[in-house]
């Protein structure tokens, strides 16, 4: 697939444990690829594993062709973002700041520009001079997507972005997803609200124990969403 | 006229704490070492201004040329050694700076550290500074405002520019920093050239002071620790007051009580501090 990020068989450990076990799928620009499963499956590892943040990896991610090799900010500089699930914001630096020092331009030439980002997240426009410290876990899960958004990646990773969000921030996250899907971004999402993955998701993989078990195309969870609803931990 | 001296002084020590432990609040806020070397980049400015001075040239040549000097070894230094240690348990870090204060310690020694040496003051910063009944000595004004303004500056270019934006993210969260595509291995690179250079001003504005020898910056690096730990490591408000709180408690302590005392004084409060308010005086320090 072009431009796509393709996981090839990806071992992760952390010292001597390994946590992945050959983690393989796909993901194409402009698509919502969600990884689920129950806690401890190796989500988030997987999303960590491709930003270079395990302690050992094997096997590969590809990213437009070219394998993602080297530290996290070369990781990055090529084109890949991580929203951490535990909304880690530069919390001695205001809003305006956590959100410039995000700002790259964009490879396709269709960047997301700070005004766009507040359009989706108005409330982050209230407080633009307010250290990102200060602000309610809602409003951090809020400018850590848009942050991730204004570094106009190719590929955006979103661990669990909704985790303990009221519905309307809930409501944001998913239009800001949407809007980068629409400017081509592709999107790893874990998540463990299933309404959320069903409303954004194009393809969807079971993870167990460190490896994808199951893989669904939207349709077919569409048709009989228990079947999904089944396996995961629904809050 | 004597508690009056002694906040000058005191002040005048705190302006050069300053300067020295926002290098060490930096190098140890992006790049998470604990710099046990910093002591010696003072030693090397002090040594250098001496050296410098020797051969002739002006006070205000030794000042430019001693730091810039001292800030391209320290990129060095971290281009070929601390580097190699990004990122490993702190220990590496406080055995390896260690060591590498010893050497450059040891170095300066063979090259003439051995004596104690004074920078001879520039004329135009001898005499004093009338202010009402109180008379201040002008080179203590000067190297007190030279360190205030330096910190502004330093202070408005981490505000203002790319790279402090880069460097106060980097500083908040290296790992989210890297992960938004800051690298940290070049920022490392400058600041710990910048941190370097402010070690070696502070060393060579101090040499007429505190004196120039190969281990002058040893008194200097412990009271810097306590700036860091007392201000919140790897916060930079907290140092810039807690430079000033050091340098008072030091100064005024060594004049009423001796200079033992007033060490045991400081050791006290960092350790009621360590125990008690471990993010330091503005709660924005780091615990780990």
């Amino acid at each position: 697939m072009s431009g796509a990020l393709v996981y090839d068989n990806l071992c992760a450990f952390y010292g001597s444990s390994q946590i992945l076990h050959g983690v393989s799928f796909e993901v194409g620009q402009g698509t919502v690829a969600c990884l689920l499963g129950l806690n401890g499956m190796g989500k988030t590892t997987t999303l960590r594993a491709t930003m270079g943040l395990v302690d050992r990896l094997e096997g590969k991610v590809v990213l437009n062709g070219e394998e993602l090799r080297g530290p996290t900010y070369r990781r990055s500089q090529m084109g890949i973002t991580l929203v951490p699930e535990d909304r880690k914001v530069f919390p001695n630096l205001t809003v305006d700041e956590n959100l410039r020092v995000a700002k790259r331009k964009a490879a396709r030439g269709q960047d997301f520009t700070i005004a766009e980002a507040l359009e989706i997240f108005p409330r982050l426009g209230e407080r633009m001079s307010q250290k990102a410290g200060t602000l309610s876990g809602g409003e951090q899960q809020m400018l850590v997507v848009a942050r991730a958004m204004l570094a106009n990646p190719h590929y955006m990773m979103l661990d669990e972005p909704t985790e303990g969000l009221a519905p309307s921030y809930v409501d944001a996250i998913k239009q800001s997803i949407d809007a980068a899907r629409n400017r081509g971004i592709g999107i790893v999402l874990v998540e463990q609200s299933l309404p959320l993955a069903l409303a954004v998701g194009d393809r969807f993989y079971v993870m167990e124990n460190g490896q994808i078990v199951q893989s669904f195309v939207r349709d077919e969870v569409l048709a009989a969403p228990d079947r999904l609803a089944n396996m995961l931990t629904v809050e | 006229m004597l508690a009056a001296s002694l906040a000058l002084n005191g002040l005048v020590m705190g302006s050069v704490l300053l300067l020295f432990s926002l290098g060490l609040t930096l190098i140890y806020g992006v790049g998470r070492i604990v710099n046990f070397a910093h002591g010696a980049f003072f030693s090397l400015g002090a040594m250098a201004g001496i050296w410098l001075a020797n051969s002739g040239l002006p006070f205000w040549a030794a000042l430019l040329i001693a730091p810039i000097g001292v800030g391209l070894l320290g990129v060095l230094l971290d281009w070929a050694v601390f580097a190699r240690i990004r990122d490993r348990p702190m220990v590496d870090s406080l055995l390896l700076t260690f060591g590498l204060a010893l050497l450059i310690t040891g170095v300066l020694y063979e090259l003439g550290g051995r004596n104690v040496q004074i920078l001879a003051i520039p004329s135009a910063l001898q005499g004093v500074v009338d202010i009402g009944a109180i008379k201040l000595p002008m080179y203590r004004v000067f190297l007190s405002l030279l360190a205030i303004l330096l910190t502004i500056a330093l202070l408005l270019f981490l505000k203002n520019s790319d790279w402090g934006l880069r460097v106060r993210a980097a500083n908040d969260d290296p790992e989210m920093g890297a992960c938004l595509g800051i690298d940290r291995e070049n920022l490392m690179h400058s600041v710990v050239g910048v941190s370097a250079a402010l070690a070696a001003v502070s060393g060579v504005v101090g040499a007429p002071i505190f004196t120039a020898y190969a281990a002058v910056g040893d008194k200097i690096l412990i009271l810097a620790f306590m700036t860091v730990i007392l201000g919140g490591l790897g916060s930079l408000r907290g140092a810039i007051v807690a430079a000033y709180v050091v340098g008072l408690i030091t100064v005024f302590g060594e004049g009423y009580f001796g200079g033992q005392l007033a060490l045991m004084l400081l050791f006290v409060l960092v350790m009621a501090m360590l125990i008690n308010w471990p993010r330091g005086f503005f709660g924005e320090g780091r615990t780990e």
